[in-house]
């Protein structure tokens, strides 16, 4: 060696202070080779302080010393620069800004002098990175065997948990995603050992020939560090060398920067982004770049959305930015493509069978996902026990498909059951013993859920038999849906729902303006995650609507009890509740649905507001305020009679919430308010603005606060007010009356002995004021008249109100009480104090009350089942009308179809626009419209003139009107009434066209006049005369947009729909004149021809969308879980006091004797131990403080 | 809190839910219906159901205009509207201050000519409104000499025309009318002794919209004496008449028309048959003979009918000698009437499967004197009011006076009905109320000039109903010429006013 620089040789050589062992001499250690190949390690520190003491001790303590070692400073701003002064005896510095791969030039031109001319290894070390002590010694011996390796890495682990592996070789795929070899948090048993080459390596323990680093001019400059790696890695292999990972040799690695543990630097995920962005350009086919480019400007957006969704909004941000970066500065990656160029020696397609294949990718995104669904904390802090349990347990399982739900258990179950509650085994850390009996009790609390389960699938699948034999497969296929008393068909597609539900044009009779039901909006959202058919919606909340609720209510049971017996009976009373039983058999989708969400959206409520019973000065939760707040958006689209309550209740709650958060003595309550008073907030927001056209629609008719969406069809529910609640409980009918009874009298009862107990009756209070307030909205609702029935604005049979929904809030208030009283009966009935006799005379007590609230709910659902549901619920065939007519009303000429039944001293039309009637087609607010019509005729005006002419086989000719009214066919349906037929028959124009065992139909050949068409249409081109020049095609909702030729003045464009004031034409942009034909829309046609566009002008603006949209977005946004950062991505400590470090120069007294390696893991630098959390849980309550199991 | 506190809560809580349910309880239910009831139409008032088709003078629908005869006589269509107006022939008839009008109307045109009830105006009157039509064709002389009369009935999907004959110089001429403003297709069936005669010229014969065909049943099935003609329409509506007439040798064997008869029943009515008094008594025994009277009945089923024939007369029922015969699947047969007193009588058919009947009622002496004969079919009861017109008809001559004699027939229980008979203005001319014994035949001759006769069953209609005919007769040197006119109830127009529902839910299956 020569002594130049003897520093170097001699640091080297003292480095180890320890005696060179001979070849057998350590049991677990390689040989170490006194003459091998010459190494310097190079460790390059950027404000590394944190990390450096421990980086610093590992490489002093390797067992194969290296023979030189530099230091870089990359104008670290804390005192790295001192640490590695202190401990190694040449430390360059470097420009901050240099990069990894510069600062090791710099550093391998310092040293060169040292090195022999057969070249030699640098060993590259960051200041994060910890090699075990033969982590040198076995890179070498494995580079020693194979001459062609160039590179050769180490295996890296935890920086804090070295039985947790990182990665051991790094690989992409062709397309540059990284796919990580080892799963996240992935324990090293050895199993990623066999490994050897791989496309690259980390540069943490890289050791890397001097001749090839310097041939391939070390990583790209103009990469961060993020991906050095990887370009390294594959410019080596395509320069002829092996790369290979020894996965014997380990390091253990802090990625400091990736995991945000290193201050002051930019965004560790932009510069992968970009980098990966750089590198896949740089590799690519020259002629695809400018496809790359654009695509990676394409994809950025759904992978910033993506990120937002996930809440990191930085990354979201990062995204964009990186693909700004690269199209801001195209010279990095064209240098980078010729760096490659010049240095490539095979052929790229080498390196090919290196690169990870999609499904690999896959598969690695799969587990992102599911770490994000159960959050890491719990499969990484855990003994692993938790994750399994969160396996095998059926709701985390079930709720990783119905999303917000999944959130709202964890809510929900955060502080009330944490028996069952995942969040609660994060909150407190267990002994492996007493993880183990809690798991076994959390299987206990599911089995208070399973026997109801079990129990109402029974009970709903023997009271729907029939249905479910006869149609169900219909109903998976979408070939049927379900109708009821009060269900019409659902339309077949999500969009088709979704645009009636937000239009403000109903499309029914002529049509008429009015606002559509949000419950249709509800649906269409619940739909999408079935295949977009909103049948299958309605169908699993009616034909599972028992368990269903059943589920609902053990839930939300399970914030105020803790015994899985009260959750049970609570299911199962929810389940057999009355105003549910009666809904699923006429097939009230919104009450149903009302039912179900109602327990939750309590108890999301009470949540929000941290008003947990037991507890007092909780903070409220803004999750859960969300949650809340979607809950009640779809409580109140479902059943808008029970807004009312809901503003007492947020109003009501948000007091008690902000009363409870006073300590005595305290100021607390003011500077914590607003933890409370935000969720509250949250909670009212998001269905006041979710909802805001139902409320303009509410502002004008009081009365829709009352209504339902439910429209009655065939029931009457017009009786006296008791009919009403049976009619609303499960049908008229002594076993209904009895069977409602024995749900409710028990409940009853409980729910006011609960008055009476002394702890707890504050709650009961409270839950019977919402239930007083359930009784009176169910009171009024009968009580008000909300509509009739028909069609468009002809005004039929007048409804009420329907009792349901609020005998639903009444079955809240007196089950939660009921509830309270239940969970502290087990000590009521065993009073230690009590002797012999009395334990026994309590015990029989505590049986009978059992049975008897057991058996009320049981024996309803046996009796509802059993007895056969009083159901109009079937599966149709959605279409009325035969294909030919459905086929035409849907298509361009949209014209409508008469259908009518003449029976005896009966004759029943209706006008038809679709295929069938629709939900959604009617609303609320136009049944409410229809009991004070504005001027103008009503749709049984307009008809039955026209069917008294078909009918009264006159022989009138009725086109004209017809095509007024844009009928094309007219189709007669079974019984078959021969005189109607032999009247439709001799009526001109009419043409039978077909008929089957069900119906007749015949179409209208209106007489082919001038250019006008045979055929009848909505929208019609009118000459001065009236005589019609053409027909224009139009879209389901009358609007047209169509292309006129030029022609004469006087032109008018006719349309079959109710003239309304919403009505928009224009004419190549310019605004027609709006006129009347009568009842009907018209606009007059300038001699001009050009693009003809009418738009019924009743859709909400464009305003209310967007601000919808955006609270939609929030809401769901501000629903999802924070993704639970891994506790041991954590901030450095406080930097390390700076501590004079004795110099160890060159004109050391003695340079034979080697100074010590500083001792730097004292006290003041635990950073390898117990860590503070950077994100901590939301909640900012001391817990028990976690047991990292060892 | 206390005890008292949580004691006075239960009471507060159980107070107000229990007011608020017991208030609940009594009161009624709010809603009631906004829109009030939901409208009523009129059907088939004013339709083509309701428009009676009288079939025009048959002579003048000749193949070909060449050969056609001449007119045999004055052609005449009398019309009576009770409760609405109508139209005959563009021609309007306005109810005077009796609610009635009457026209006669003089045919010189040939086609149907229709009597067009006008809608809705009626609604207000009490009932619905009633029409009838009746059309008259005299001829004294020429080879078409008789008294032809047939009432104007409305068009039907299915006909049975009980009547006629196709021998050598009987000519049976079937006019189809179709009142309405599309075309209808129809099914001409003919039946003889033997069961249905194929004749593929008969089916699917066009009768064009508002127009009137003839078809030669004599070309369809030559050589029969005995036919029955079934008339289906396949779509669309016609009115049916079958014009018989009748041409032995040189000597005029008398025509008339056969209008449609009832529905195919086990049980038929063919009220009209009067025998005349010697010297004529000696009646025929050959239902083909000039001037006999016969009873005609078909078998339109597939199974064989056992058929029994009785006769109502004056002293009830009277049965008939050879009265029971047998008929094969769609044969016809004639039921000579023979060895029965003069008089009027109703014919009862009795079957054990659903039958159709008419029969002849002939005037004729022997040999070379012009015989005459009418035509009546089996009827429905009368059950509510009806009227029937009866045409003033004008030879060339002057006037002529039809002698018309109403024959009330009461099928089971005693009856009376009360004739009301109108003058040619429409005025009420006489009300007589007439008894009819049980299972008898009474007889009221109307007086001259009469303009129609209504006819309103007293008491309760279903148990003692009541069949009945016009026979009218005009004195010739030649011998008397005749025709009958059966009552035929719901001839008169009605409708019905369905209320009218809208119903979006139509079509969605049951309820």
């Amino acid at each position: 060696m020569t002594t130049d620089l003897g520093v170097t040789t001699d640091v080297a050589a003292a480095a180890d202070p320890r005696p060179e062992q001979g070849p057998d001499s350590g049991s677990g250690d390689v040989c170490v080779q006194v003459t091998g190949p010459h190494v310097t390690a190079v460790v390059v520190a950027r404000d590394g302080a944190a990390f450096l003491p421990r980086a610093l001790a590992a490489l002093a303590g390797q067992t194969h010393r290296p023979d030189a070692v530099v230091g870089v400073d990359a104008g670290s701003r804390d005192d790295s620069a001192d640490l590695l002064a202190g401990a190694l005896p040449l430390v360059v510095r470097a420009d901050r800004r240099a990069g990894f791969s510069r600062s090791v030039d710099t550093a391998a031109e310092a040293s060169t002098a040292v090195v022999p001319p057969e070249g030699g290894w640098l060993w590259l070390l960051h200041d994060d990175c910890a090699p075990r002590p033969d982590a040198l010694a076995r890179l070498l011996a494995a580079v020693e065997t194979a001459p062609s390796v160039a590179l050769a890495g180490c295996k890296q682990v935890d920086w804090d948990d070295d039985q947790r592996i990182l990665d051991v070789g790094v690989t992409t795929t062709r397309g540059g995603a990284r796919v990580p070899v080892a799963d996240r948090d992935e324990v090293d048993q050895g199993q990623h050992d066999a490994r050897s080459d791989v496309l690259a390596v980390g540069t943490a323990g890289l050791l890397v020939r001097r001749d090839v680093w310097a041939r391939l001019g070390g990583a790209d400059p103009t990469l961060a560090h993020a991906r050095d790696e990887l370009d390294l890695g594959r410019r080596a292999h395509l320069a002829g060398h092996r790369v290979v990972v020894v996965p014997a040799a380990v390091v253990a690695h802090a990625s400091a920067w990736a995991a945000g543990r290193r201050p002051g630097t930019g965004s560790w995920w932009r510069a992968e982004r970009r980098d990966a962005l750089q590198q896949r350009l740089a590799a690519a086919f020259v002629l695809l770049t400018p496809v790359l480019l654009g695509w990676a400007l394409l994809a950025a957006v759904p992978r910033a959305v993506f990120q937002l969704v996930m809440r990191r909004p930085g990354r979201a941000l990062d995204e964009l930015l990186a693909v700004l970066a690269v199209w801001a500065r195209p010279d990095r990656w064209i240098r980078s493509r010729w760096r490659a160029r010049r240095t490539r020696a095979v052929p790229r397609r080498t390196v090919r069978s290196l690169y990870a294949s999609r499904w690999q990718l896959l598969r690695a995104r799969r587990d992102d996902v599911a770490a994000w669904i159960v959050p890491a904390s719990a499969t990484t802090e855990d003994d692993g026990g938790a994750a399994r349990r969160r396996a095998t347990d059926p709701l985390v399982v079930a709720s990783t498909d119905t999303g917000s739900l999944a959130v709202l258990y964890r809510e929900i179950y955060r502080d009330a059951a944490p028996e069952a509650g995942p969040t609660a085994e994060e909150a407190e850390a267990l002994p492996a013993a007493r993880a183990g009996a809690r798991a076994a009790r959390h299987r206990f609390a599911l089995s208070g859920l399973v026997p109801v389960l079990a129990v109402t699938v029974a009970a709903a699948g023997t009271g729907l038999w029939r249905l479910l034999s006869a149609g169900v497969g219909g109903l998976l296929t979408g070939s049927t849906t379900l109708v009821a008393a009060d269900l019409l068909p659902t339309p077949p597609t999500t969009r088709a729902l979704w645009q009636a539900a937000s239009s403000g044009w109903r499309p029914t009779g002529v049509g008429a303006a009015a606002a559509g039901d949000p419950l249709g909006a509800v649906l269409a959202a619940l739909s999408l995650p079935l295949g977009g058919v909103p049948g299958r919606a309605v169908a699993v909340l009616l034909v599972g609507a028992l368990p269903l609720a059943a589920w609902s209510g053990w839930l939300a049971a399970g914030a105020i009890t803790r015994s899985r017996a009260a959750r049970g009976w609570a299911g199962l009373v929810w389940a057999a509740c009355p105003p549910l039983l009666g809904a699923v058999g006429a097939g009230r989708v919104g009450a149903v649905l009302a039912h179900v969400t109602l327990p939750l959206a309590a108890a999301a409520l009470a949540r929000a507001v941290g008003l947990v019973p037991g507890r007092r000065g909780r903070r409220g939760s803004l999750h859960a305020g969300f949650g809340a707040g979607l809950l009640l958006t779809v409580l109140l689209a479902a059943a808008p009679g029970l807004a009312a309550a809901a503003v007492v209740a947020i109003v009501a709650v948000t007091v008690l919430g902000v009363r409870a958060l006073q300590v005595p003595g305290t100021a607390r309550t003011a500077r914590t308010a607003p933890a409370v008073l935000l969720p509250a907030v949250a909670a009212a927001g998001v269905p006041a603005l979710l909802l805001l056209p139902w409320w303009v629609a509410v502002a004008a008719s009081p009365r829709l606060l009352l209504a339902d969406p439910d429209l009655p069809g065939a029931t009457t529910g017009t009786g006296t007010v008791i009919d009403g609640f049976l009619d609303g409980s499960g049908g008229v009918g002594r076993l209904a009356v009895v069977a409602a009874l024995a749900v409710a009298v028990p409940v009853l009862l409980l729910g006011l002995g609960a008055l009476l107990r002394r702890s707890g009756a504050a709650v009961a209070a409270g839950a019977w004021v919402v239930a007083l307030a359930g009784l009176a909205t169910a009171l009024l609702a009968v009580r008000t008249t909300t509509g009739a029935t028909g069609a468009g604005l002809d005004a039929g049979r007048a409804f009420t109100g329907r009792p349901g929904p609020g005998l639903s809030l009444l079955a809240l208030g007196a089950t939660a009480a009921a509830v309270a009283v239940l969970q502290r009966g087990r000590s009521t009935f065993s009073s230690p104090r009590a002797g012999r006799a009395g334990r026994i005379a309590r015990a029989g007590a505590a049986g009978v009350l059992g049975a008897l609230v057991v058996a009320g709910p049981l024996g309803a659902l046996a009796a509802w089942s059993w007895h056969g549901v009083p159901t109009s619920l079937r599966a149709v065939e959605p279409a009325v009308l035969p294909p030919v007519a459905a086929a035409e009303a849907e298509g361009v000429p949209a014209s409508r179809t008469l259908v009518t039944r003449s029976v005896q001293g009966r004759v029943s039309w209706t006008l038809a626009r679709a295929a069938g009637p629709r939900l959604g087609d009617d609303s609320a607010a136009l049944a409410s419209r229809r009991l004070d019509p504005p001027a103008g005729p009503t749709e049984s005006a307009l008809v039955t003139p026209v069917l008294a002419a078909l009918l009264g086989d006159g022989g009138q000719d009725i086109r004209p009107a017809l095509a007024d009214l844009g009928v094309g066919y007219v189709q007669l349906l079974a019984p078959v009434a021969d005189d109607a037929v032999l009247a439709l028959d001799a009526s001109p124009g009419l043409v039978r066209v077909s008929q089957s065992a069900g119906w007749m139909l015949w179409r209208v050949d209106q007489a082919p006049a001038g250019a006008g068409s045979a055929r009848t249409a909505r929208a019609r081109l009118l000459d001065a005369s009236g005589a019609v020049l053409a027909t224009l095609p139009s879209d389901g909702a009358g609007g047209v947009d169509a292309r006129v030729a030029a022609a004469g003045a006087g032109r008018v464009v006719r349309l079959a729909e109710r003239a309304d004031d919403g009505w928009t034409a224009t004419l190549d942009g310019r605004d027609l004149v709006p006129g009347r034909d009568g009842w009907a829309q018209t606009f007059a046609l300038p001699p001009a021809g050009g693009r003809l566009v009418v738009r019924p002008g009743t859709t909400a603006p464009e305003l209310v969308g967007t601000v919808q949209g955006a609270v939609l977005a929030v809401a769901v946004l501000g629903l999802l879980p924070l993704p639970r950062l891994r506790r041991r991505l954590a901030p450095p400590g406080p930097p390390a006091p700076s501590r004079p470090v004795t110099r160890v120069v060159a004109d050391a007294a003695d340079p034979g004797e080697l100074p010590p390696m500083p001792q730097v893991f004292d006290e003041e630098h635990p950073e390898h131990g117990e860590v503070a959390p950077l994100f901590t849980d939301e909640e900012p309550e001391p817990g028990p403080t976690r047991e990292v199991p060892a | 809190m206390r005890w008292r506190d949580r004691v006075l809560l239960l009471g507060a809580v159980v107070l107000v839910g229990g007011g608020g349910v017991s208030a609940a309880t009594r009161w009624p239910a709010a809603a009631s219906p906004p829109g009030g009831t939901p409208p009523r139409i009129v059907l088939a008032a004013t339709g083509v159901a309701a428009t009676p088709v009288c079939p025009g003078p048959p002579t003048l629908l000749a193949p070909t205009g060449g050969d056609a005869s001449p007119p045999g006589g004055p052609v005449a269509v009398g019309a009576l509207v009770r409760g609405s107006t109508a139209t005959l022939a563009d021609r309007p008839l306005v109810p005077g201050s009796g609610g009635l009008a009457a026209l006669t109307l003089p045919r010189t045109a040939a086609g149907a000519v229709t009597l067009l009830p006008a809608g809705g105006a009626g609604g207000g009157a009490a009932g619905a409104p009633e029409v009838s039509a009746v059309q008259l064709e005299l001829a004294r002389t020429g080879d078409a000499r008789g008294l032809a009369a047939v009432p104007c009935a409305t068009a039907t999907t299915q006909s049975w025309l009980v009547g006629g004959g196709t021998q050598v110089g009987r000519r049976a001429r079937l006019l189809l009318a179709n009142p309405a403003p599309t075309a209808a297709t129809v099914d001409v069936v003919v039946h003889g002794p033997q069961g249905v005669v194929a004749a593929a010229r008969g089916a699917g014969v066009l009768v064009p919209a508002r127009s009137e065909v003839a078809l030669q049943v004599d070309a369809l099935a030559p050589d029969l004496a005995t036919v029955a003609v079934q008339v289906t329409a396949r779509n669309g509506r016609v009115t049916a008449v079958l014009h018989d007439s009748w041409l032995r040798g040189v000597t005029p064997g008398g025509v008339d028309d056969v209008s449609a008869a009832a529905a195919p029943a086990r049980t038929q009515w063919v009220p009209g048959i009067v025998v005349a008094p010697p010297p004529a008594a000696a009646l025929p025994d050959r239902a083909d003979a000039p001037g006999a009277v016969a009873v005609r009945v078909a078998n339109p089923g597939p199974d064989p009918a056992v058929v029994r024939v009785r006769l109502l007369g004056a002293d009830g029922s009277r049965p008939l000698d050879h009265g029971v015969v047998t008929l094969a699947p769609g044969a016809v047969v004639d039921v000579p009437v023979t060895g029965v007193p003069a008089g009027p009588w109703t014919a009862a058919v009795q079957a054990d499967v659903p039958v159709v009947a008419g029969a002849v009622v002939g005037r004729g002496g022997p040999a070379q004197q012009p015989a005459e004969f009418g035509w009546t079919s089996s009827v429905e009861p009368v059950t509510a009011p009806a009227l029937l017109a009866l045409p003033t008809l004008t030879d060339a001559g002057g006037r002529t006076d039809v002698e018309g004699t109403l024959l009330l027939t009461a099928t089971g229980a005693a009856a009376s009905v009360e004739v009301t008979e109108l003058d040619g203005r429409a005025g009420v001319a006489a009300v007589r109320t007439v008894a009819v014994a049980a299972g008898s035949t009474a007889v009221q001759r109307l007086g001259a000039g009469a303009a129609g006769v209504r006819l309103r069953p007293l008491g309760a209609g279903a148990a003692a109903p009541v069949v009945a005919a016009l026979v009218l007769t005009v004195a010739d040197d030649a011998g008397p010429l005749l025709a009958v006119v059966p009552f035929r109830p719901g001839a008169s127009g009605g409708g019905s006013r369905p209320e009218v529902v809208a119903d979006v839910r139509l079509g969605l299956g049951g309820r």
